[in-house]
């Protein structure tokens, strides 16, 4: 015989107690999914964001770059508010390739007005961001200037092979990084202009890349002419040669030895150029 | 004559029927206000977001209206693409600098870079107006703002708003040369 066992009136409460947990734990996860989203919500557009203002930054740089005109003397500077109408001035290309068309290399003066120009154009970034401007054949690199903020590294003290900090070099005495550089000629100055001449065959320069972390880089291709025998006559002797102009940038950051050598550089006296 | 009825063994603690699920209001309330609480956090979290982008990209738009291709030959080229401009919810300074006026911003500004900022306004770079042979305009484009505006009225946002800045170098042709410049973008809400 079946017995039919009524719930007694005591067990109620204690059933609605545990349900009550049941929705405590459902709502936890659910709190816990909210909160999620919101801290995470927009971090991809955020970096999104950020990668296009920097890229649309260095785009635009190497355009005004590869727009503007220069005295063909780079010991002068064009002043657009008070205008030499005496200066001899002509487009940067336009220098550039004739400069290499004679014998596939730049003169000073061209690396200095080249070196200046993107100076003048990376100054609103110049004093957080490192940059590389150069132009390579297939072959060789024609000019591969390099702005690069100085740094003092601090070895562990338990370990001389590894470095622990590094602080920021500065020859302004108003600021708190002030002589952290000192050299024989003075307090190191927080940057410093260099042309290098690395190795096109080897891989320096993306190993400079790997090691400067996110870096935002705008290509362009121009061609170049360069005389092939003495006549120098562009329709009998010469012939064309493609090169790539390229500008990045990157968050200023120190660069070990050992990638910084394989880009053979030589420090340019920044006065001179800018 | 009172008699003294002690409680069934079984019926100790029983308040009734409703007064028993009282112990268990307590976990429905505390989930409940953890729910809501965490909803609206998400909610304000995701509308504050969603503005911000919506401010990044529509600065982004402005200045890339007024950059174009980045190559600026004529002041009406500029003026033009000012007056093209339709931006909801923001205001907005746009100002061309010629880019050798930055140390002697940055002389005047001494160290202060929200002072900078605001003497920007008064180094704008003239370009030619075609329209009036002979005159030439300042290359600036703003919106909610006096006009012209000067450094005192955009310093005045720029402690009391939070606004978000973009700047684009452009190629300017000048009478003697190309020459670089800075497309300097500040935006900040409306209201």
């Amino acid at each position: 015989m079946v017995k039919f066992h009524a719930r007694r009136k005591d067990n109620h409460a204690q059933a609605a107690v545990t349900d009550a947990l049941f929705l405590l734990v459902i709502i936890s996860g659910l709190t816990g999914f909210l909160l999620l989203f919101a801290s995470s919500y927009g971090k991809g557009v955020s970096d999104q964001v950020t990668r296009n203002d920097s890229f649309e930054f260095v785009s635009s740089a190497l355009k005004t770059i590869m727009y503007q005109s220069v005295p063909r003397d780079s010991g002068q500077i064009i002043d657009p508010q008070n205008p030499d109408y005496d200066q001899e001035i002509d487009y940067l290309m336009a220098i550039v390739k004739e400069d290499y068309a004679d014998d596939a290399n730049l003169t000073f003066n061209t690396k200095r007005n080249l070196a200046r120009s993107v100076y003048t154009v990376m100054k609103p970034v110049g004093d957080t961001h490192d940059y590389l401007f150069a132009i390579n054949t297939a072959q060789k690199y024609v000019l591969f200037a390099l702005w690069r903020t100085n740094f003092k590294l601090e070895g562990d003290p338990n370990d001389p092979d590894r470095f622990q900090n590094s602080v920021a070099c500065s020859d302004d005495p108003t600021s708190p990084t002030y002589n952290n550089c000192p050299t024989p000629n003075g307090p190191r100055g927080a940057h410093s202009m260099y042309f290098c001449d690395p190795l096109i065959t080897d891989n320096s320069v993306q190993k400079l890349f790997l090691r400067v972390g996110t870096a935002t880089q705008a290509q362009a291709l121009i061609n170049m002419v360069q005389f092939t025998n003495n006549s120098f006559l562009l329709s009998v002797d010469s012939e064309t040669i493609r090169a790539g102009v390229t500008l990045a940038t990157w968050v200023a950051t120190s660069i070990p030895d050992a990638e910084w050598q394989t880009l053979d550089c030589v420090e340019q006296d920044l006065a001179g150029i800018v | 004559m009172l008699k003294f009825f002690p409680p069934k063994l079984h019926s100790r603690g029983y308040i009734g029927p409703i007064g028993d699920d009282i112990p268990s209001l307590i976990p429905i309330i505390v989930g409940l206000i953890t729910f809501f609480g965490a909803f609206t956090y998400t909610l304000n979290e995701y509308n504050h977001r969603s503005q911000t982008f919506a401010a990044d990209r529509d600065s982004l738009v402005i200045a890339n209206a007024l950059k174009g291709d980045s190559y600026l030959a004529t002041y009406s080229e500029f003026a033009s693409a000012c007056k093209g401009l339709r931006v909801r919810g923001l205001d907005y300074f746009a100002g061309v600098i010629d880019s050798h006026q930055w140390e002697e911003i940055a002389k005047q500004a001494n160290s202060d870079q929200l002072n900078k900022l605001s003497l920007i306004a008064d180094h704008l770079y003239p370009l030619a107006d075609l329209s009036n042979p002979g005159t030439s305009q300042p290359l600036l484009c703003s919106h909610g703002l006096p006009s012209p505006p000067t450094s005192d009225d955009l310093a005045l946002i720029i402690d009391n708003r939070q606004f978000i800045v973009l700047s684009f170098p452009v190629a300017v042709e000048s009478p003697l040369a190309v020459v670089p410049a800075t497309l300097v973008v500040i935006t900040w809400k409306v209201g």
